[in-house]
């Protein structure tokens, strides 16, 4: 009798559904933005895509500040939503020019 | 979980814990296929075996959030990784988005509706077979008695999972026909008996095979 299991456990961890799953980070971020602003916060899409920035960077927020050249204090009140994002935005844009920075930080109406 | 990705799973709930807003979106990204499972079997317990894939996304998301709300509350030394740990909020995200759900009412269940409705005592009302007592009464002690029970909680009504039981029992005693003897028992014919215990044991298996936490089924003797 054969008492290896692994095989059967690899096969069964590949035919499990959690394998096939793909984030769907565009419609994720949205929902974090609704819940920012639901929370008060000024700049939602900003401040989202920030956070996601970080997370996908595996940065904390002063890891984060020095790519950007900035004081982690700044970071911190920018994902807070107590800051206005110009000063910020030159830095972003740098970092990521792919990402419309510029359309995010409009303000929440 | 295990070995580094559960050391990755513990940063991020701490992280969560300690407010930062980006550990939500590793949670998210990391993590977001086995919550996705663990929602799929709270679907399954409430009767809902199939859902599509963006409403699951959805779910998924809400899911990160409950567990983002509550991470503070979890510790990495209880045990139970943190969607099983908030299997209740994860069922609260499961009805919220489902709304009020019932399953077709089958001929048992309009008897006993009508009978309800008339006033008169419900005649196919059986008491809960021994048989479920006997589970129940078997899983405080038994480990593998507790994995079938929590499996049938799963993928199987009430009444299915009687029937199962049932047949089972009566196939051992050396009963020739179990399904007719069940049948009689329960007022249906014996192919609906053969249907719903096929039904329960396709679905016990398919279970054993794609949830790591229930690959322990498919030693047991009832799903041979």
């Amino acid at each position: 009798m054969n008492l290896d299991r692994a095989p059967a456990r690899a096969e069964a961890k590949r035919n499990h559904p959690a394998s096939s799953w793909r984030p769907e980070r565009d419609r994720f971020r949205r929902r974090v933005g609704e819940r920012l602003c639901d929370e008060g916060c000024e700049w939602p899409d900003l401040v989202a895509a920030v956070l996601e920035l970080r997370a996908g960077l595996r940065l904390d927020q002063a890891g984060l500040a020095v790519l950007l050249h900035v004081d982690a204090a700044v970071i911190k009140k920018l994902e807070a939503g107590r800051l206005a994002p110009g000063a910020v935005l030159p830095a972003l844009v740098g970092l990521r020019p792919e990402i419309d920075w510029a359309a995010l930080a409009a303000p929440h109406r | 979980v295990e070995g580094e990705r559960f050391d990755q799973l513990v940063e991020v709930m701490d992280a969560m814990a300690a407010g930062d807003g980006a550990a939500v979106f590793v949670l998210y990204n990391e993590f977001g296929g086995v919550i996705g499972a663990a929602l799929r079997r709270e679907l399954r317990a409430v009767g809902v075996d199939s859902v599509r894939s963006d409403e699951l996304g959805e779910l998924v998301m809400d899911a990160c959030f409950e567990l983002n709300d509550c991470a503070g509350a979890w510790r990495a030394g209880g045990g139970a990784l943190p969607w099983t740990w908030a299997a209740r909020r994860l069922r609260n995200v499961v009805t919220r988005h489902l709304g009020v759900y019932a399953d077709s009412l089958d001929d048992d269940h309009g008897a006993d509706l009508r009978a309800v409705e008339s006033g008169t005592p419900a005649t196919s009302g059986a008491p809960e077979p021994e048989e479920v007592e006997v589970l129940r009464a078997l899983a405080i002690i038994d480990d593998e008695c507790a994995l079938l029970r929590q499996a049938l909680a799963v993928v199987a009504t009430e009444r299915d999972r009687a029937l199962l039981l049932e047949l089972k029992v009566q196939a051992g005693l050396g009963d020739p026909s179990p399904a007719l003897t069940v049948a009689n028992r329960n007022a249906m014919r014996p192919d609906a008996v053969r249907q719903a215990v096929k039904r329960t044991l396709d679905r016990l298996r398919h279970l054993a095979r794609t949830d790591e936490h229930f690959a322990g089924l498919s030693c047991l003797a009832i799903l041979r």
